[in-house]
């Protein structure tokens, strides 16, 4: 690989797109009945009369599927565009809660409001949490690199019942890294109440403009971002995610509904200084079959278990 | 009906794709548009969608995009029939429709106005910032290239496909491949000489 092929894929490396399968489908999905065939063909051959005078009226410069014939790009069309948002949640790993990753599809502007939104609302996946409620963040300013973040309600100040030293810290990186992701840069974060720095936070100092701690102190090593949770898929599907894990390797397995696995294999990905992406390649599932099944990744765990085992991520799906 | 969807547009590479009646003939095929959707959703989204956002700067737009070429490709199937060819239908969608995309919408820029993060306050360490710039950087520069030059050198250097699959993509003749190619690639070298010379990949 020369120099210009190493810099384009690392600086496409870390877009992870959303799962848009779904969307497609209901695009493309055909009319079963019987009727419908009946006017769809007449709607048809009066679609394709007007787009075929639309073709001989275009000069034919322009190969393959261009614009303008007919079927405007959504972008082109006034349907708002949708958009992957990354959240993190707190989840339970061996070495006690970290941050997970979970992306949200949204519709309209890509704002950091709308992002700071997303941490207050239930996650997908039930093995996450989220400590914020709806009301008790924003909005967000960014002034002289710095992100500004109001915070709202009573018991704000102070570490909560019921919730750890090191999950106040987490809710905290929560926020931080949900907002970096959504500004694409580690811009610090202040966290503010009636428009001034406020001292603490759930108990945790916030005086100042905070970075966002280390990956390896607040992330689960082991994230997946496809497929989604609750995502149905037919014939076959593929996962990936990102982790850090011994010598890159994430072994995965996917689990029926009585916990029996029936596929696994290990992803590969490469071991660095930070979490890196790993992909299973397609999984054939056309053999499988209908129902709810459960995809688990993890890292790799060559001690055994000493160390408390290997952090895992699921997500279930529904097999068609 | 799926021919409603985008089943009458031209296609360089495959005969016979401006005969709109063909393609509105029932025909008999072995793998399924909804199939052949399915594989090669799982086979290709993410690298499709990657290399919208090389062209496009925008990844929520990249995704509309890709997900367009996939459904304007469904509906081309009963012309298509074969994966390999699906494929290069995919690549030539998304390199046209993102074409067309920046054209008409002149793409908004929307993260946040990018100023210096105060780096007195970030980890000097920060791995992830730096690399982060350095991405952005490499955005920045393909978005200052000419359009033609920006494709040859995504479809060259992230698709990695070969100069005649290039023309094929881009209805252009090798020998235009090879002088977007050369200017591109000299261009943005000469955008990114720090990213290149410093040796922090």
């Amino acid at each position: 690989m020369d120099d210009l092929t190493t810099l384009l894929h690392d600086a496409v490396s870390d877009v992870e797109p959303t799962d848009r399968l779904a969307a497609i489908r209901e695009q493309t999905r055909p009319r079963r009945s019987h009727r419908w065939y009946a006017v769809g063909g007449a709607v048809l051959a009066t679609a394709a009369v007007v787009t075929g005078i639309a073709i001989a009226a275009q000069p034919s410069t322009d190969p393959g599927p261009g614009p303008g014939t007919g079927t405007p790009t959504a972008i082109d069309s006034a349907t708002p565009s949708t958009h992957a948002v990354a959240v993190y949640y707190l989840g339970q790993t061996p070495t006690g809660p970290r941050l997970f990753r979970e992306f949200h599809q949204r519709t309209g502007a890509a704002t950091l409001d709308e992002a700071l939104a997303e941490v207050s609302k239930k996650p997908a996946d039930p093995d996450y949490v989220t400590h914020w409620v709806a009301g008790g963040l924003g909005p967000v300013t960014v002034r002289d690199g710095v992100i500004r973040v109001d915070v709202f309600g009573a018991s704000v100040h102070d570490q909560r019942a019921g919730m750890s030293a090191e999950e106040s810290e987490l809710s905290i990186q929560q926020v931080i890294y949900t907002l970096q992701a959504a500004a694409k840069q580690r811009l610090p974060v202040q966290f503010l109440s009636d428009g001034n720095p406020i001292d603490t936070v759930y108990g945790v100092p916030t005086s100042e403009p905070l970075a966002n701690a280390d990956q390896w102190d607040v992330l689960a090593l082991v994230s997946v971002s496809n497929p989604t949770e609750g995502r149905e898929v037919e014939g076959e599907f593929s996962a990936d995610g990102v982790a850090s894990s011994f010598e890159g390797s994430v072994p995965w397995e996917l689990r029926d509904d009585n916990g029996e696995v029936v596929r696994s294999g290990v992803a590969q990905g490469t071991m660095e200084d930070h979490l890196t992406p790993w992909e299973t390649g397609p999984i054939d599932v056309s053999d499988l079959a209908p129902g709810s099944y459960v995809f688990e990744a993890r890292t790799d765990d060559p001690s055994g278990g000493e160390g408390g085992g290997p952090t895992t991520d699921t997500r279930t799906i529904t097999i068609r | 009906m799926a021919v409603r969807r985008g089943g009458c547009q031209p296609v360089g590479t495959a005969p016979r794709q401006t005969d709109v009646t063909a393609s509105l003939a029932p025909v008999e095929v072995t793998l399924d548009a909804d199939t052949a959707v399915e594989q090669l959703y799982a086979a290709h989204w993410r690298r499709l969608v990657r290399l919208a956002v090389l062209l496009l700067r925008d990844q929520g737009a990249a995704e509309e995009v890709v997900q367009d070429a996939f459904v304007a490709m469904h509906g081309r199937w009963r012309s298509l029939r074969d994966p390999d060819k699906a494929l290069a239908y995919l690549r030539q969608a998304v390199v046209n429709r993102s074409r067309s995309a920046l054209r008409h919408r002149g793409v908004v820029e929307r993260y946040v106005a990018r100023q210096n993060p105060a780096t007195s306050l970030a980890d000097p360490a920060d791995a992830p910032a730096l690399v982060g710039d350095r991405r952005t950087a490499v955005l920045d520069a393909l978005r200052a290239l000419p359009t033609r030059q920006r494709e040859v050198l995504a479809l060259r250097h992230y698709l990695e496909l070969s100069e005649a699959e290039i023309a094929d993509t881009l209805g252009i003749s090798r020998g235009s491949v090879k002088a977007h190619a050369s200017r591109g690639s000299a261009t943005l070298r000469e955008l990114l000489g720090g990213q290149l010379h410093e040796g922090n990949l």
